[in-house]
């Protein structure tokens, strides 16, 4: 794959996520920008909303692009309709789908999952609700091809989105970051007060982000199916490390703390015990398929196989946060020979002293 | 009269074979397990739906193959089965269902031949090539009924199976494996003479218990070209685009149609 493609890829995983892979930071214009309409493209690249190194995807067919501010691709399809596939060239497709009927389709290669109405945002729900009680993952919201789009509005928390982040002009000029958004100008908006409307949207919201989803969700049905449910930024990461494993073909994989735990005896999140894994985006997973289990950090993202009697020291370890209320279920010896083992293999849990159930003070270094 | 591969597993089975129609008692059970792992057809007939968001006519529903996702794409859609046994497991299908889905379907047990409903439908769907399931006579009820029951600006959608490019009988055996992980041969035996395709599904041999009884579930079709769908479909008013065109294996050709009246509604 050439820089290119690769750079392109992960623009477009960056825009449809709402999660930053570009690794560009820098001021002022959004780092992706993706055009409904090509007639809109000059208007756009002599704007301040977008910078020397944004990537802006843009309809084929339109005028040709002279001296452009920043890298510009065009590209063939949509990126907003469900059932409809975008390409670049003959070597990159990706194909969006709505998440209530993505169940019932095959998966032919690359696909973003959308949330487009309220039933998709219903069925993500109830799909997060079932994973949480008995570990049961949908098949595809685990495959390795797929994305599911807007995450910082499905529990994901804030992280980088915004427009800083990425933006979209729709067919009638209005500007979002996402198709499914709440206009926060038109093209001539100057990109300041795009972002300004951005955080006034947002600061009147009771759940991130208020702006991606806005045109096509009620947010108060958003707000209230997020509230009740703090751990699914949680979830989200659970089906990335489930699509990491079987990208490597480990398949079948369960994850501690969605419906089971790989040591027996250990309570649940949602026990009422105030497990330390309970609600944390930067906390670690395991996950075991067999003998083998994973422990994976999210933040950044770094994977270690573990042997399953590890892995089951490791589970009470990542349960309680602490080494104190582990003990009731794993010798303190072994706690402390496998705390050991992790240091020796480039892994070093900084766990909470205190017999608290309190996370906070856990830090996660693995090898590279 | 089972053919081919089909007669010589019934001939060899002897008493220990019960031969059933695929869509009826233990035939359907089988077809329904099948169907579950088919996604095909359903991303294009969503999609194609969507483009006309009124209500929904779901012919030939089975056990909800089709209906399922297109209530899931939050579509009204009346369910319309001749079947009673694949009624009972489309019924099943729906109890699982949350009720925000449920609300939304009307099951309907008739002839899609012959029926006569008190509402009009922005989509009318025959998918799975069941139209091939109708004689000549009985694609002229239907396309009557389906004129009847159309909204303005209204389409079909459609699917048939050609087998172009085979001159002689053909004769094939293909694993499948069913939704419950039971493991399924399917025999298919095509004249080009006659145009008949008969299919036998059953379940693997090494999966049956010496001595117990083997399920053989079986249907015949003549098999419907698109041009002959399309010529018909002229004939009761209707024009018709090829929407979507692809290759099913080494020699059938499948083929979905959208359809839509000609001309003014009269």
């Amino acid at each position: 794959m050439n820089t290119d493609m690769r750079v392109v890829k992960r623009s477009l995983m960056s825009w449809g996520t709402g999660l930053d892979f570009t690794g560009r930071h820098s001021v002022g214009g959004a780092s992706v920008v993706v055009v409904e309409d090509a007639d809109h493209v000059g208007e756009l690249l002599a704007s301040d909303l977008v910078r020397s190194d944004s990537v802006v995807l843009v309809p084929a067919g339109g005028a040709d692009i002279h001296e452009p501010v920043c890298r510009t691709f065009s590209y063939e399809g949509s990126l907003t309709e469900p059932g409809v596939e975008m390409s670049i060239g003959d070597d990159f497709y990706l194909e969006i789908q709505d998440h209530a009927t993505s169940q019932y389709m095959s998966l032919l290669g690359p696909t973003l999952i959308r949330i487009v109405g309220g039933e998709d945002f219903a069925t993500y729900l109830d799909d997060a609700d079932a994973a949480r009680t008995s570990g049961t993952f949908r098949e595809f919201a685990t495959h390795p091809a797929v994305q599911f789009a807007d995450q910082s509005a499905l529990g994901a928390g804030p992280g980088d989105d915004g427009p800083a982040l990425r933006l979209f002009v729709a067919r009638d000029g209005h500007i979002s970051t996402s198709p499914g958004g709440l206009s926060l100008g038109t093209l001539g908006t100057p990109f300041d007060s795009v972002r300004a409307e951005w955080g006034r949207v947002n600061a009147l919201a009771t759940q991130p982000c208020s702006v991606c989803l806005g045109s096509v969700l009620d947010d108060e049905v958003r707000s209230s199916g997020l509230g009740e449910r703090p751990w699914l930024g949680r979830y989200l990461l659970a089906l990335g490390a489930l699509r990491e494993l079987r990208a490597r073909t480990i398949e079948g994989a369960q994850v501690s703390g969605f419906g089971t735990r790989l040591l027996a005896g250990l309570p649940l999140p949602d026990d009422g015990a105030g497990t330390a894994d309970r609600t944390g985006t930067a906390w670690p997973f395991l996950l075991w398929a067999g003998d083998d289990a994973y422990l994976i950090d999210p933040l950044p993202r770094r994977t270690l196989k573990l042997e399953r009697r590890t892995a089951e020291v490791v589970d009470a370890l990542l349960t309680f946060g602490a080494v104190e209320p582990a003990t009731a279920h794993v010798p303190r010896a072994e706690l402390l020979q496998v705390f050991d083992a992790l240091v020796d293999n480039g892994v070093t849990l900084a766990l909470d002293q205190e017999t608290s159930l309190d996370p906070s003070g856990l830090v996660v270094a693995t090898q590279g | 009269m089972l053919r081919g591969r089909a007669g010589d597993l019934l001939e060899s089975l002897g008493p220990r074979a019960r031969v059933h129609r695929m869509y009826d008692g233990e035939g359907a059970r089988m077809y329904h397990d099948i169907s579950l792992r088919d996604s095909h057809e359903v991303r294009e007939v969503v999609r194609l739906v969507r483009s006309r968001p009124g209500p929904v006519l779901d012919l030939a529903a089975g056990s909800g193959r089709l209906t399922i996702p297109l209530l899931a794409a939050g579509l009204q859609v009346t369910a319309l089965e001749s079947s009673a046994s694949m009624l009972v497991l489309l019924g099943e299908r729906l109890a699982q269902l949350p009720e925000r889905l449920v609300v939304r379907c009307t099951v309907v047990q008739a002839d899609m031949s012959d029926f006569l409903l008190a509402a009009l439908f922005d989509s009318v769907v025959l998918a799975t090539t069941s139209v091939s399931l109708l004689d000549a006579e009985g694609r002229a009820g239907l396309f009557r009924c389906v004129e009847r029951h159309l909204a303005p600006g209204g389409q079909l959608i459609l699917s048939t199976v050609d087998i172009p490019s085979v001159d002689r009988i053909t004769d094939t055996d293909v694993p499948v494996v069913g939704e419950s992980g039971q493991q399924y041969r399917v025999l298919e035996h095509f004249d080009p003479a006659t145009s008949v395709r008969s299919v036998t599904l059953h379940p693997a041999l090494e999966t049956v218990p010496t001595d117990t009884i083997v399920d053989l579930s079986t249907s015949e079709v003549q098999v419907l070209p698109p041009d002959q769908l399309v010529a018909e479909l002229a004939e009761h008013g209707f024009a018709t685009r090829l929407e979507q065109e692809s290759q099913l294996g080494e020699s059938h050709r499948h083929v979905m149609l959208v359809a839509e009246r000609a001309g003014p509604v009269s």
